[in-house]
């Protein structure tokens, strides 16, 4: 995993990049791990430094962010296929064995509790003691089979809740409302990772003030959509260039635009540092066979507040 | 699926074509006598393709056809290639084709490591938009998904399904259980279930790509 994650010194990385071509076992052992770390992933698994690893080193090639997909894929078809029937492979009761043993002891003082207020209703209702003895029995099985599923339930739902959680943390820069009009901060929520939106027009010929994009103090993301005229292109590369035009400031992986309400964007997601006051601009080029053409360039003045 | 290496798109060695038969020894060659040249071919290539990504560099199914193109033709002048084995060989010369993508002074030649971009940018934003559930590409490639799936021997579907299924910490235990069950080491197991995952893959890309 540390190989996946950079993480690992130069020498060493050499020599299992020379492994992972040239040994069946290597080869394969990684090809597992990474198949886990993107699992991993997916599920809300990861965190602290593999987590941000994951982000800033693993995520950075189509072809990973691609496997990431799939794997949300995999484990969507996993849940649905568990709520219809579940996987036989490991038995319930070894699932719960591995739960906290707190929360299990939890459960059973509760099915107690619950057990003993079931009785004293059969005793009251009726003083006859072999039914009562009954329906303890009856309420009995019925609670321990209620335990059963609760806590199936219980685990599930700290799956889900941890998977939730997970999936918010990263959601949380991807703000929603950008119907507001260009060149206005949309919302920079106080989140985990602050995020300012923009919605970028495409240039027009006529003689306009580039729009001022005002950028909070705060904020850590700039979470950008360029408005494109047209697509004829299927992948597109975005750069971030100074106001003199001559250096890069920052530039986005291959892109693909994407269809919303408001026609072709394409999305892009930087570092709010990249941006001092002053004026930039996104050029855009189309992406065709190794040879870049330039589409569009996106001019702006940013204003970051104090 | 992706798979015409030796066929080269890449554009400095376009000019240079295997004959068949030169291929088919080329493929023999890498083979060893495994008794699956076609399949070796594209295990390789995939291992090359990965080797080049995790490089960072762009367009790493070029360069492993690049890698794989150079080892044939050295194969057709030299006609026989003993100084190593031939995957072992396949990484020496990987490692060239590496070397010289970063010696371009082009800027793809520049590793994704070294552009401005990559010490704070957040890819996975990028990704996270793509995730939304909702989201018309997620549905379609959960079709593609099931789909694909369809289509594999009831075997393989059954492993794969389990074998990625499960929660962290249970699924050492359910591998071993699965490895039993198809009576195979948990290392060969890890193998098929990677093929059949990389297959899936694939199939589900090319799926994407049709529709």
């Amino acid at each position: 995993m540390q190989h996946l994650l950079g993480l690992l010194p130069e020498a060493d990385q050499e020599r299992l990049d020379s492994l992972s071509v040239s040994d069946d076992t290597v080869a394969a052992r990684l090809c597992d791990a990474e198949n886990d770390l993107v699992d991993a992933y997916v599920r809300g698994d990861l965190a602290g430094e593999d987590l941000d690893r994951f982000m800033t080193h693993y995520l950075t090639s189509e072809r990973r962010r691609r496997k990431v997909l799939f794997a949300e894929s995999l484990l969507k078809l996993e849940k649905e296929r568990k709520r219809v029937t579940p996987l036989p492979l490991v038995p319930p009761r070894a699932a719960v064995t591995k739960r906290p043993a707190g929360r299990t002891r939890w459960i059973a003082w509760a099915a107690v509790i619950v057990v003993s207020v079931a009785a004293g209703t059969v005793v009251f209702d009726d003083l006859h003691v072999r039914q009562s003895l009954s329906g303890i029995t009856a309420a009995l099985r019925a609670l321990e089979k209620t335990e059963r599923e609760s806590t199936d339930e219980l685990k599930i739902q700290e799956a889900r809740t941890s998977a939730l959680l997970a999936q918010v943390s990263r959601l949380e820069g991807v703000v929603t409302n950008l119907e507001s009009a260009s060149g206005t901060v949309v919302n920079a929520k106080p989140l985990l990772v602050r995020v300012a939106s923009f919605l970028l027009s495409a240039p027009t010929r006529g003689i306009e003030a580039p729009p001022v994009l005002t950028v909070p103090s705060d904020v850590e993301q700039l979470s950008v959509r360029l408005k494109l005229e047209e697509t004829e292109f299927a992948r597109y590369r975005v750069s971030l260039k100074s106001p003199a035009g001559q250096t890069v400031l920052w530039q986005s992986p291959r892109l693909a635009p994407e269809r919303g309400q408001h026609g072709a964007v394409l999305k892009l997601n930087l570092p709010a540092e990249r941006v001092k006051n002053g004026a930039y601009r996104f050029d855009v080029v189309g992406l065709e066979q190794g040879q870049e053409e330039p589409v569009a360039s996106y001019a702006f003045n940013a204003h970051r507040e104090e | 699926m992706r798979g015409g290496g030796v066929i080269s798109r890449f554009r400095h060695k376009q000019d240079w074509l295997p004959s068949a038969e030169t291929f088919q020894r080329f493929l023999a060659w890498l083979d060893a006598g495994g008794g699956t040249p076609g399949e070796r071919y594209l295990e390789m290539r995939r291992r090359l393709v990965d080797y080049f990504d995790r490089k960072h560099c762009l367009g790493a199914d070029d360069l492993a056809d690049e890698t794989l193109n150079r080892v044939a033709r050295r194969l057709e002048e030299e006609g026989a290639i003993n100084a190593s084995a031939p995957a072992q060989y396949c990484y020496i010369v990987a490692r060239f084709v590496f070397f010289e993508y970063l010696r371009r002074g082009d800027r793809s030649a520049v590793p994704y490591d070294e552009t401005p971009s990559t010490e704070t940018t957040s890819p996975v934003l990028q990704v996270a938009d793509e995730r939304e559930p909702e989201s018309e590409e997620g549905t379609r490639r959960f079709k593609c998904l099931e789909q694909c799936l369809d289509q594999l021997p009831a075997a393989d579907r059954g492993l794969i399904l389990a074998y990625y299924s499960g929660e962290r910490s249970t699924k050492i235990e359910q591998r071993r259980e699965l490895a039993a069950r198809f009576n195979l080491t948990p290392n060969a197991l890890a193998i098929r279930a990677c093929r059949i995952r990389n297959n899936l893959e694939e199939c589900v890309s090319a799926c994407m790509g049709k529709e």
